[in-house]
């Protein structure tokens, strides 16, 4: 116990930062050999046996049991940058790390921390302002070749990289599916969450491919049903389809034998009565989110009609939406009794079932209302098609990114190479103790390409040099004809290349926003110089002195 | 630490039971190391150059921050007297909101001030008295400093709120966000009582993701966690809405569990469910009649709020249902949409409805939805700040600040006087105080002077924090302060001392500075007067 009398641990000063920067290095050290197309890949394993294979950044850390404070704040940064870009999860962390290492050399030599945080906020400042300035590439919306560039260029270094022409064709044409018009704005939106993705294994991941239409894993209720409904017209229900029966504390009490079977009879009616109001307001597949028991089943299959028991709400919403139907919670109408109106019907101009591997599903197909986009994804087993659903997920959100902000910049280190000359020549305009701490995060800079040239096992000291060298020259000349500033690194060959011409594209947003996050993450731990830690609660005793 | 007395046991104890004095004095000693170990716990995140503290809870959570009062709650303190400086933290947010880490600092430092007089033989309560009259002096010198306030001066409230925020993390969108807080504040101040305002008028809602700067004023209410009932294809946008706010449930009755209903027939079966039809159909007639369109219900433990069967009736007459409305929320409803909550559908009647210009659910810029009602009379006094922020420990730093922010305003409001910042203020009083001093004979003298000099600790520290030699800061303002420049302080722009401290618009409201004296001398007198600590046993 300290003097001031905590229950728990202190530290302070010197030690909390070493502390801390130590704790975000171990994770940045996790996370960084699977940096870039040559990256590799992570192999976890949880507490119940279960395996994840991957080379997310985001979905690596989310896996870590992280007990340190000031990590946890390392990984929720790469869920953040996930969740608002999608992309670039793991070169966030990196950049994060490098910047804290420095400013923890920085405070050895006494330079003040709040000098170093405002040295670092005007450095990102600068940084974001120079990619939007000289940096990006404008591109339109009709600029296919750029879009499957940029999709290319992030699943490079997943397991469907050396597919990724066949993949990133899915994702481009899967996003302009889904394209709507924003609610209130009127932009238009790509809401990549109603990309439906299925999962199922067998055959080969070439063998993926995008349907226009709606693809629910389920099965028809009754193996009598038909198959196939042409002219659909799709009721969605959130209604039990089940024999009727009372609520909770209504007790039936027969003291007649032939009431029994009345009440029975009584029960099979109102279900009966249900699935007739459905059947005459003409529909003919009938989705439920409860159950639908075999009374329910013998009616539909009676009337040629397609059933489908215990959809997944959201999935539910979503064929409401897509087919133009509203999903009814109740029969009753304003006089007390039950009815069905017409109008809650959704159309479709195909229903029918197909196998795919093991399974079956559901193919909803002509939607009246929306196009809707669902991949199925093959792959030879589960861990497979689980990475590239994540593959996948993170490329859509690049094509989506790229779409909303219109632009791309060169990949393969070549902003960062650019930004870190920028800021560097920046820095020596600078008189006040700022500048040493504008140049460190300009030093920072090249640790993504430092590592991207390491993880694919090349020089990094000569491919570094290289890149600076071409950089600097682009600053320095007046008109960059040759396209100095978007040299990037070819990985697999080991060279600099114009990234540009060469498709290593990604989405301006991505950088912008990695850059911001990762600057305000380092700031929050470095502004911290004490740490208490509080010893949890002892459970007391009940009855003990 | 006390040492017992080198001799052996026994004879200690003899030694304390005859020669009280001794006891007391360790006593005293004890508390006095206690309380000061606190305040050299939080000084480090004094002013804007000051740091932050992680505190990680007994549950595991982490806390982010670098508001004494906020620290000092979580760092779960075990000694009695270091629990009196949490109390005065608290106070301090409470009477003045900002300034909680000041106060604490200077109660050290006062106690420290205090272990050299008792050591020179004077007693405590002559101590307690001198402090006592030294802050009176110190209180009205503080009123040389004041210049007044003009509430409709915006530009001079922002920079006021701009110093409190300039230590924070949010510093950075301090531009954004004081002049949002002033805005906030001004509105609700109410005409017949300009002297004060309840900042329960205002409230802050957070909500995860998009970042500070997406942190918004609202005129009227913001609800992050509950919305428009979706599952019937309800509307989720109203205008001219007329609210209800429903204290009673829209689901069948049910009956008690002890109860059962028995059937015997299965006619009956049919009028079981149709009964429980009309109860609902009865019920949303009446709420048809009564004119509203937007129903808010109280949250409900014993009943479901809403049923399918409900919703969809109301969902048909164009009705938007939002549920789940917290208990503690209905007052500020009530006072913002100038509505009265019913609690029977009986007393449904259109003249407890609220208006409201726009009730609708919007989707924010990353994709996640709120329920906003805008638009609310004229007359309504309350409003909504809608807080964002990347994280949860952003967004409750930035819930912190703000309500920093909107305690320098009140305090503003309260009492219409404004001093400089910086270390300006203390070192003005410390001199004045000085100077008292000479002027008296006797103990009080050295009290008063002691007093002075524990004032000092603020630009002290406030240096230190800075990364500045503290002791030529201070006394070159000293030097400076007795050649009458007396708004010189310390600025942080460039590091350095500023002839005049207003002029780089470090300026804090009077009150923060009064109570943060007022508070720490009156904990150190308190301190001062215990003379034993007894641990009853349980």
């Amino acid at each position: 116990m300290s003097a001031v009398g905590i229950r728990g641990e202190r530290d302070q000063g010197q030690d909390v930062r070493t502390s801390n920067v130590t704790a975000v290095m171990a994770i940045a050290n996790v996370v960084k050999t699977s940096l870039g197309p040559q990256g590799l890949d992570k192999m976890l394993v949880d507490e119940i046996g279960d395996v994840v294979i991957t080379n997310d950044g985001a979905t690596i850390l989310k896996q870590l049991e992280v007990e340190h404070p000031a990590a946890k704040v390392i990984v929720e940064l790469s869920q953040l940058q996930d969740k608002e870009v999608g992309d670039g999860t793991t070169s966030v962390v990196i950049l994060a790390a490098e910047l804290l290492k420095r400013a923890n050399e920085l405070i050895k030599i006494k330079v003040h921390p709040t000098t170093i945080i405002s040295g670092y906020k005007l450095a990102a400042r600068q940084a974001v302002k120079y990619i939007q300035s000289h940096l990006v590439h404008k591109i339109t919306e009709d600029d296919t070749e750029i879009l499957l560039n940029a999709a290319k260029t992030s699943m490079n270094s997943k397991i469907i990289g050396s597919e990724s022409h066949i993949f990133a064709k899915l994702a481009v044409d899967a996003v302009r599916l889904i394209k709507t018009q924003g609610y209130i704005t009127g932009k238009p939106k790509y809401p990549i969450q109603s990309i439906n993705v299925v999962k199922s294994h067998g055959q080969s991941s070439n063998q993926s491919e995008l349907v226009r239409g709606y693809v629910l894993q389920t099965q028809r209720a009754s193996q009598q049903m038909v198959t196939k409904v042409k002219n659909a017209k799709v009721a969605c229900l959130d209604i039990n389809l089940n024999k009727f029966k009372m609520q909770m504390g209504v007790q039936i009490l027969v003291d007649d034998p032939n009431n029994l079977e009345k009440i029975r009879k009584k029960e099979m009616d109102v279900l009966k009565e249900r699935i007739h109001l459905l059947l005459s307001a003409g529909a003919n597949v009938i989705l439920t989110s409860k159950g639908m028991d075999d009374l329910a089943n013998k009616y539909l299959v009676e009337a040629g009609a397609i059933g489908l028991r215990r959809v997944p709400k959201e999935h539910l919403r979503r064929i409401a939406r897509a087919t133009g139907a509203k999903i009814i919670t109740t029969f009753a109408n304003e006089e007390t009794g039950e009815s069905f109106d017409v109008s809650s019907l959704g159309e479709a101009e195909e229903v029918y079932e197909e196998a795919i591997g093991d399974n079956d599903y559901i193919f909803f197909k002509g939607m009246k209302k929306e196009q809707s986009a669902s991949i199925i994804l093959r792959g030879a087993n589960e861990m497979m098609t689980d990475e590239i659903e994540r593959s996948m997920h993170d490329s859509f959100c690049v094509v989506k990114r790229t779409l909303e902000s219109g632009s791309v910049v060169a990949g393969g280190g070549a902003v960062e190479m650019a930004l870190s000359i920028y800021l560097d020549d920046f820095s020596r305009t600078l008189d006040t103790v700022e500048q040493i701490a504008v140049a460190e995060f300009a030093e920072a800079l090249t640790a993504i390409p430092k590592i991207l040239a390491t993880n694919a096992a090349k020089d990094s000291i000569e491919l570094i040099s290289k890149l600076r060298v071409l950089h600097s020259k682009s600053q320095s000349i007046k008109i960059d004809e040759k396209g100095f500033k978007y040299s990037g690194l070819d990985l697999i060959k080991g060279e600099v290349r114009h990234n540009l011409k060469h498709g290593i594209l990604e989405p301006t947003v991505s950088k912008v926003k990695a850059i911001k996050f990762a600057t305000e993450a380092a700031i929050t731990i470095l502004r911290i110089d004490d740490m208490i830690k509080l010893e949890p609660k002892k459970e007391q005793m009940p009855g003990r002195h | 630490m006390s040492q017992p007395p080198q001799a052996s046991q026994q004879q200690s104890q003899k030694a304390n039971t005859f020669n009280k004095s001794e006891k007391t004095k360790d006593i005293r000693l004890t508390n006095i190391q206690a309380a000061k170990a606190v305040s050299d716990a939080v000084r480090t995140s004094l002013g804007p150059r000051g740091m932050d503290k992680m505190i990680q809870d007994a549950k595991g959570q982490v806390l982010i921050t670098n508001d004494g009062a906020t620290i000092l709650k979580q760092m779960d303190l075990v000694h009695p007297t270091a629990k009196m400086l949490v109390e005065i933290s608290h106070a301090q947010d409470v009477e003045a909101g900002d300034g909680t880490t000041s106060v604490v600092v200077f109660a050290g430092a006062l106690l420290k001030s205090c272990e050299v007089l008792l050591e020179k033989g004077i007693h405590p309560t002559t101590i307690s008295e001198g402090f006592q009259f030294a802050l009176e002096n110190a209180l009205e010198a503080l009123d040389e400093l004041k210049k007044p306030v003009d509430l409709d001066n915006k530009q001079q409230l922002i920079e006021c709120v701009q110093t409190a925020l300039s230590s924070k993390v949010v510093s950075s969108n301090s531009t954004q966000l004081a002049p949002l807080a002033v805005d906030a504040v001004l509105r609700i101040v109410d005409p017949l009582k300009p002297n004060n305002v309840d900042l329960k008028d205002i409230k802050i809602v957070k909500k995860l993701g998009g970042t500070i700067d997406d942190t918004e004023l609202v005129e009227g209410i913001v609800f992050s966690n509950q919305k428009a009932s979706q599952t019937a294809g309800g509307p989720q946008k109203i205008e001219n809405a007329k609210v209800a706010l429903l204290q009673f449930c829209l689901s069948a009755p049910k009956t008690d569990v002890e109860n059962s209903i028995a059937i015997k027939d299965y006619t009956e079966m049919d009028k079981i469910l149709k009964e429980e039809r009309k109860y609902i159909i009865d019920l949303v007639k009446k709420i048809v009649a009564s004119g509203a369109n937007v129903l808010l219900i109280q949250k409900s433990i014993l009943r479901d709020a809403v049923n399918d069967l409900s919703l969809h009736f109301l969902a048909k007459k164009g009705i938007m249902v939002v549920k789940d409305i917290e208990r503690e929320d209905v007052e500020f409803i009530s006072k913002t949409l100038c509505l009265v909550p019913v609690a029977h559908i009986d007393q449904l009647t259109p003249e407890k409805l609220g208006t409201a210009g726009l009730v609708e659910t919007v989707f924010l810029n990353d994709e996640s939805k709120v329920l906003r009602i805008t638009g609310v009379p004229a007359q309504s006094k309350a409003l909504t700040i809608l807080v964002r922020g990347s994280n949860q420990l952003v967004l409750d730093e930035a819930d912190r600040s703000i309500h920093d922010a909107l305690c320098v305003v009140r305090s503003l409001v309260k009492s219409k006087g404004l001093i400089p910042g910086g270390g300006a203020p203390e070192i003005h009083l410390s001199l004045k105080l000085t100077q008292k001093a000479n002027t008296l004979t006797g103990a009080r003298s050295m009290c008063v002077r002691a007093f002075a000099e524990a004032l000092e600790v603020i630009p002290y520290t406030l240096a230190e924090n800075a990364g500045l030699n503290p002791i030529n800061v201070v006394t070159e303002l000293r030097n400076r302060h007795l050649k009458s420049q007396k708004f010189a302080g310390i600025g942080m722009k460039k590091n350095n001392i500023v002839d005049d401290i207003t002029t780089e618009q470090v300026v804090q409201p009077i009150l923060v500075t009064r109570s943060a004296l007022s508070l720490a001398t009156e904990c150190v007198r308190m301190i001062l007067k215990i003379d034993d600590l007894v641990i009853s046993a349980r």
